[in-house]
C-alpha cells in the first residue's frame, strides 16, 4: 500500500512549493492514472515514491517502508520507467544477466513474451535502437522483474500509433491483484480504457482520486447533439459534432469516462463530484 | 536484510564494470599504451648517457630508477584522476535513476563506488605497468638493448625503507598523505557533478590562496604586537626548540591526514545518502 501523509515538498528554497500537505493512499491492484497539466508535480511525485527525492516533512511510505530511506527490500519491489534514461551499450541479453539478480521475482519468458508483443527480437544490442525501440525494450524489462509496484512517466510519449495499442495490451496483461502501476502521462486517450483509479493533481493539491467506476456512477460523459438540453450539464465544451457535456450520473456505469473532459471539468470546478451528488 | 551484504557489492560492482566495458577497455589500452611509451622513452633518453660513464651497472641503475620516478608519478596522478571519478555514474538524470532505485543499500552502492575507485583500478593499473614493463623489455631486447626491468628492479630497492624506523615512519607519512589526496578527490567527485577533477583541484588552489592571504594578513597584524627581541631569542636557540618540535611533527603527520581521510569518507557519504534525481543545488548530488 502506498502511503503519503502531509507531505511538503519543494526542490529547493528559491522554487515554490511543489506539494503542501498533500496527503495520498493507494491501494494494491489497480492501473493508477496520475494525471495533471505541467509542472503540476506528477514526475516528482513518482520520484518521492521511489526514494529519488525527500521531503521536508511528512512520509512517503510503500508498504510500511519509509521511500526516502531506500532499503532494498522496498527497491526489490519496485521499478521506475522513467521519461529520460539511458541505457549502456551492451545487449539486452547482458542487461537482464546484470541487472536480474537485484529482483528476486523476474521472469524471462514475461520480458521474451511483452517483446514479441512489441515486435522486437530478443537479440538485441541496445546501441542499435532507436529510443521507441529502446523505450519498449526497456518498459519489457520492468515488466519482467514483477516488482508489486510499477511506475511509469510517460510511457507511450516517442511510441507509434500501433506501440501505443501493443503497450496497453502488454500492460493489461501484466496485471494483477497484487501489483500497483502508476502511469503519469498527458497522453490520456493512451491510457483511458487501460486505468482504473484516476488521481488527478493541481498545484500542490489532490483533484480527485478515485476509480474510474466511482467516477461513470457519480459523471455521464456524453457528446450531445446542437441544439440539446444542457441545462444538466456540470461542464460542457463545445466540439464540431456537438458539444461535450459532463453531467451528473445515475449511479449507473453506462458511459466510459472520458479522461481529458474530466480534466478539463475538474480544473475548472475541483467540486465537480460534490455537486454531481447534490444532483 | 543486511546493510552491507557483500554479495550484493560484487553484483554492483560486476553491473558498473561490464555495463561500461567498451570504454575501460579503451581506457585501459590508452593506459598500458601510455606506460609503454613513458618507459622506452625515458630509458632510450637515459641509455645514451651510459657511454660517457664508466661503470654501465651504475648508469642502468640510474635510467631504472628515474624511468620508475616517472612511471610512479604517472600512476599517483591516474589514482587521483580515477577517484575524482567515484560519482561519475551521476552524471545524467537517467544514470542517477537507474542507480539509486537498484535495490541494495546506500552503504552498499557507496562502498561498491569506493572500492572501483581506490582498489580496483588501481591494482588494474598496477597490472598494465607490469604489462608495460615487459613490453619495454621485449621492445629493447628487439632493438639489442639489455636494461631490464623497472618494477622488479623498484621492489628490490625497496629495502632502504626499512632500514630504520624513522624512515619507515616517513615514508608511511608520505603515503598517509597520498592517501588523504586520494579521498580529498572521492569528495570532490561528490560535491562537483561535471569535471570534478580540475573543479576539486581549483578548489584546492582557492582554498590555500585563500589560507595563504589570511595567514599573512594575520602575520602583519600580531607582527605589531611580536615583541622582536624576544623572537630574535627564539630564532637564535630554534635549533633546541626543533628537537621538541619533531615528535609532534611525526603524530600530526599521521594524525591530520588520517582525520581528514575519515571526514573525506564520512562527507562523501552523507552527501551520497541523499543524493536525489534532481540535486537541489550547483553542487552536490
Amino acid at each position: 500500500m502506498i502511503q503519503i501523509k502531509n507531505l511538503n515538498f519543494r526542490y529547493n528554497f528559491q522554487q515554490p512549493t511543489v506539494f503542501t500537505d498533500f496527503s495520498l493512499e493507494l491501494d494494491k491492484g489497480n492501473i493508477v492514472g496520475l494525471l495533471g497539466k505541467n509542472g503540476t508535480g506528477k514526475s516528482t511525485l513518482l520520484y518521492l515514491l521511489c526514494g529519488l527525492l525527500q521531503s521536508e516533512n511528512g512520509t512517503v511510505t510503500i508498504d510500511g517502508f519509509t521511500t526516502k530511506e531506500r532499503r532494498p527490500e522496498m527497491l526489490q519491489d519496485i521499478f521506475i520507467v522513467p521519461e529520460e534514461f539511458d541505457l549502456p551499450d551492451i545487449t539486452l541479453a547482458k542487461f537482464v544477466e546484470l541487472n536480474r539478480p537485484f529482483y528476486p521475482n523476474f521472469n524471462e519468458q514475461i520480458m521474451f513474451d511483452a517483446m514479441k508483443e512489441f515486435e522486437l527480437p530478443q537479440n538485441i544490442e541496445f546501441s542499435s535502437l532507436s529510443m521507441g525501440q529502446k523505450k519498449k525494450a526497456f518498459m519489457s524489462f520492468a515488466l519482467a522483474t514483477q516488482t508489486r509496484y510499477l511506475f511509469m512517466d510517460e510511457p507511450t510519449n516517442g511510441l507509434d500509433i500501433p506501440s501505443k495499442t501493443q503497450f496497453r495490451k502488454v500492460i493489461a496483461s501484466q496485471m494483477t491483484d497484487e501489483r500497483t502501476i502508476i502511469i503519469s502521462t498527458h497522453q490520456v486517450h493512451d491510457v483511458e480504457m487501460l486505468i482504473d483509479r484516476v488521481v488527478m493533481i493541481e498545484t500542490d493539491h489532490l483533484l480527485i482520486n478515485a476509480t474510474t467506476n466511482e467516477i461513470c456512477e457519480k459523471l455521464r460523459f456524453e457528446l450531445r447533439a446542437i441544439g440539446s438540453d444542457l441545462s444538466d450539464a456540470l461542464y460542457m465544451e463545445p466540439s464540431v459534432a456537438g458539444t461535450l457535456v459532463v453531467a451528473p450520473g445515475n449511479g449507473f456505469n453506462d458511459t466510459p469516462v472520458n479522461l481529458e473532459l474530466l480534466f478539463n471539468a475538474l480544473s475548472q470546478n475541483p467540486q465537480l463530484l460534490n455537486a454531481a451528488a447534490t444532483h | 536484510m543486511k546493510n552491507i551484504d557483500f554479495q550484493r557489492i560484487f553484483l554492483l560492482i560486476k553491473r558498473d564494470l561490464l555495463s561500461d566495458k567498451s570504454r575501460y577497455i579503451k581506457f585501459m589500452i590508452g593506459g598500458y599504451l601510455a606506460f609503454v611509451a613513458i618507459m622506452i622513452i625515458n630509458l632510450f633518453d637515459d641509455s645514451r648517457t651510459i657511454t660517457y660513464i664508466n661503470d654501465p651497472n651504475i648508469d642502468i641503475s640510474y635510467a631504472l630508477a628515474s624511468t620508475a620516478g616517472v612511471v610512479l608519478l604517472v600512476y599517483l596522478f591516474m589514482v587521483v584522476v580515477m577517484a575524482s571519478r567515484t560519482f561519475s555514474n551521476f552524471l545524467t538524470k537517467g544514470n542517477r535513476i537507474s542507480y539509486l532505485t537498484l535495490p541494495a543499500t546506500n552503504q552498499e552502492k557507496y562502498l561498491s563506488r569506493l572500492l572501483q575507485t581506490i582498489v580496483i583500478f588501481p591494482a588494474a593499473l598496477f597490472v598494465l605497468v607490469l604489462l608495460a614493463d615487459l613490453s619495454q623489455v621485449l621492445f629493447f631486447s628487439i632493438v639489442s638493448k639489455s636494461i631490464g626491468f623497472i618494477i622488479p628492479f623498484v621492489f628490490g630497492k625497496l629495502h632502504w625503507i626499512y632500514t630504520d624506523s624513522e624512515s619507515l615512519l616517513l615514508t608511511f607519512i608520505v603515503v598517509l598523505f597520498y592517501i588523504s589526496t586520494v579521498f580529498t578527490y572521492v569528495l570532490g567527485s561528490a560535491f562537483f557533478r561535471k569535471q570534478p577533477f580540475i573543479m576539486t583541484s581549483l578548489a584546492l588552489w582557492a582554498i590555500s590562496t585563500v589560507l595563504s592571504i589570511v595567514g599573512s594578513i594575520l602575520f602583519q597584524i600580531l607582527g605589531t604586537f611580536i615583541n622582536w627581541d624576544t623572537m630574535e631569542h627564539f630564532f637564535q636557540n630554534l635549533a633546541q626548540y626543533f628537537d621538541a618540535f619533531i615528535p609532534i611533527a611525526k603524530v600530526a603527520g599521521v594524525v591530520i591526514p588520517t582525520l581528514w581521510s575519515i571526514f573525506c569518507i564520512w562527507l562523501s557519504y552523507r552527501l551520497f545518502r541523499k543524493a536525489s534525481v534532481i540535486p537541489k543545488g550547483r553542487f552536490g548530488f
